[in-house]
């Protein structure tokens, strides 16, 4: 037996519905965070084959499985972000930081002022936004995946969109 | 972000609300609709993975990641912390697990293969591990030695002194092949185990008197006791140092060997100074004779008589004491017993309690090893667990460095 096959056999229908439902919001928050469509594709597959890898060592009792699979999403998404750093010490070329044409799904000034806001927040900012807005997880499912507490998710997220705000009243196109 | 910690004021409960209605698309108050806005607004502005990647996405999913996925998309394959580990360090992925396995049983071995040598030297060891099973590893190499070469194997015994006939070397000046074996007198006592089958016991006695009568030995005490099927005889022998060692290798051979042991003492010091002494107290003699023939009134007569008995009685006990050290060198003493019984080792067969002995000895060993093994695994595995505890939390604390300095 491939290992391929073994791992279709083991837990593949509950995996491939997570797998459906999770995505685009897993790759909306990865691309939203990481602000590169190309690291965010590599970071996103890598999050679903480690989770499928993992799939049998995931424990229902602790926690939803949208809640672990960010978890993982959000430690790939930070090795990049590490990964990111040492190369841009090294005088790598940077990351690509334009928005990507396909980034927005209506192309109004309106939201790509929000948009270039999002991307001037500092990253655990971003990444608050993402998770809440991109992906639509709740504030439990963000909790397990950033080990914040969840009494405190909601007031981590009024914080980011508060600076988000302020972000797009200094833009002149944002029409608030 | 100190201040993420501040509990939300009620206007800021408010907006947080606004903003999951307006994520949820539900209706707010109207001093709240641009908060309901901009959720809706960066709900509209999630990033859309491309169809082509979502494909592929879908593909490699459906076939659990096959290998060649990562080099179909030039993905770096996903690695543990034992694989990177050993792309660092120079190992080939697979290699790596035999390799630290072959490590860990080269150092298994070479620990205990220490301590099994050591054992050799101190006694310790395995000894203490194995226990009875040791102690019959010891007995079976005497066996083996006295069995097949008895006089190779007693000088080997022989090897820390001078063999036998130089026993009386100072005496005699000879042994010039030991180095320091000149002019020392060593005492040497020999003990010897031998095993017969019972009918065979009284034969073997009489060959062992036999032997020593060969050699001009003396039997001191003899004892043979016991019935048919077990029995035991044990004597008490002195051979002419001269004569010993051939007479231990004649006498190794009357029944099968089971142990031989020698212990050799160096007596020189006390027999110079009992030399001694003696030449002083003869001296003493002859000079209280000629005082004596020099003596003219009775008292002075009966003084010197009386100094002269007691230094005649001091000669006599020096002589008797040189004397019995010359003897202790001049004659080895040797011990031999017999044993009858089933382990004779002449009842030939291996039956089923040699089995169940054998099989006491092989589970000590294995306990043994296996507790050194333990010793050695339990310190490494902790330290493994240390370090992967370490890498993971410089791991975490190095993700989230990461994400403030973005």
């Amino acid at each position: 037996m491939i290992e391929g096959e073994r791992r279709r056999t083991t837990g593949a229908p509950e995996f491939e519905q997570l797998y459906r439902e999770s995505r685009d919001d897993l790759y909306a928050y990865v691309a939203g965070l990481l602000k590169n469509r190309a690291a965010a594709e590599d970071v996103t597959a890598l999050a679903f084959e480690r989770a499928l890898r993992k799939w049998d060592r995931f424990d229902p009792a602790r926690g939803s499985s949208r809640g672990w699979l960010f978890g993982i999403a959000r430690n790939a998404s930070l090795d990049e972000l590490r990964k990111r750093r040492r190369e841009t010490e090294l005088d790598f070329d940077p990351p690509d930081e334009r928005p990507e044409p396909g980034e927005l799904r209506e192309d109004t000034e309106r939201q790509e002022a929000v948009s270039t806001a999002l991307r001037e927040l500092p990253a655990a900012d971003r990444e608050i936004v993402a998770l809440k807005f991109f992906s639509g997880l709740n504030n439990t499912e963000i909790a397990e995946a950033t080990g914040i507490s969840p009494s405190n998710v909601g007031t981590r997220v009024h914080r980011a969109v508060t600076r988000l705000r302020a972000h797009l009243e200094e833009d002149p196109h944002h029409g608030n | 972000m100190a201040t993420d910690n501040r509990p939300l004021t009620p206007a800021e409960e408010r907006e947080l609300k606004a903003l999951e209605a307006g994520l949820a698309g539900k209706p707010v108050d109207a001093d709240l609709a641009d908060f309901a806005a901009l959720a809706a607004d960066l709900k509209a502005t999630r990033p859309q993975p491309d169809e082509l990647f979502a494909a592929e996405l879908d593909q490699a999913v459906a076939d659990g990641f096959p290998p060649e996925w990562s080099a179909d998309s030039s993905r770096p394959p996903e690695q543990g912390f034992f694989s990177r580990l050993a792309s660092r360090i120079g190992f080939g992925r697979r290699a790596f697990a035999p390799v630290a396995t072959g490590l860990s049983g080269l150092l298994v071995v070479v620990v205990a293969g220490g301590i099994v040598f050591s054992d050799g030297q101190s006694g310790s060891g395995l000894d203490e591990l194995g226990g009875d099973a040791t102690q019959s590893r010891s007995n079976s190499d005497q066996n083996e030695v006295g069995v097949a070469r008895p006089e190779a194997a007693f000088e080997e015994q022989s090897v820390d002194a001078v063999p036998f006939s130089a026993g009386s070397a100072r005496a005699s000046g000879a042994n010039p092949v030991v180095a320091g074996a000149e002019n020392r007198d060593v005492a040497r006592s020999v003990r010897i185990t031998l095993a017969t089958p019972p009918e065979d016991l009284q034969e073997t006695s009489n060959r062992i008197i036999e032997v020593t009568d060969s050699f001009n030995g003396i039997v001191m005490r003899s004892s043979v006791s016991g019935g048919e099927d077990n029995g035991r005889a044990s004597f008490s022998l002195m051979i002419p140092s001269g004569q010993a060692e051939a007479a231990v290798a004649e006498l190794s051979s009357v029944a099968d060997l089971r142990s031989r042991t020698q212990q050799s003492v160096d007596i020189t010091a006390p027999t110079l100074s009992a030399e001694e002494r003696l030449q002083t107290a003869r001296a003493r003699v002859e000079s209280l004779l000629t005082e004596l023939s020099g003596a003219t009134g009775d008292e002075d007569r009966r003084r010197i008589g009386r100094q002269l008995f007691w230094a005649r009685q001091n000669v006599s006990s020096l002589t008797t004491n040189l004397e019995r050290l010359q003897r202790r060198v001049s004659f080895t003493p040797v011990s031999v017993a017999v044993e009858t019984g089933e382990d004779t080792g002449s009842s030939g067969g291996w039956d089923i309690s040699d089995a169940i002995d054998d099989a006491g000895r092989l589970l000590a060993v294995s306990a043994g090893v296996a507790v050194v093994a333990l010793a050695i695994a339990i310190p490494i595995g902790l330290m493994v667990l240390v370090a992967l505890a370490i890498n993971r939390a410089w791991l975490r604390r190095s993700r989230e460095q990461a994400l403030r300095d973005e």
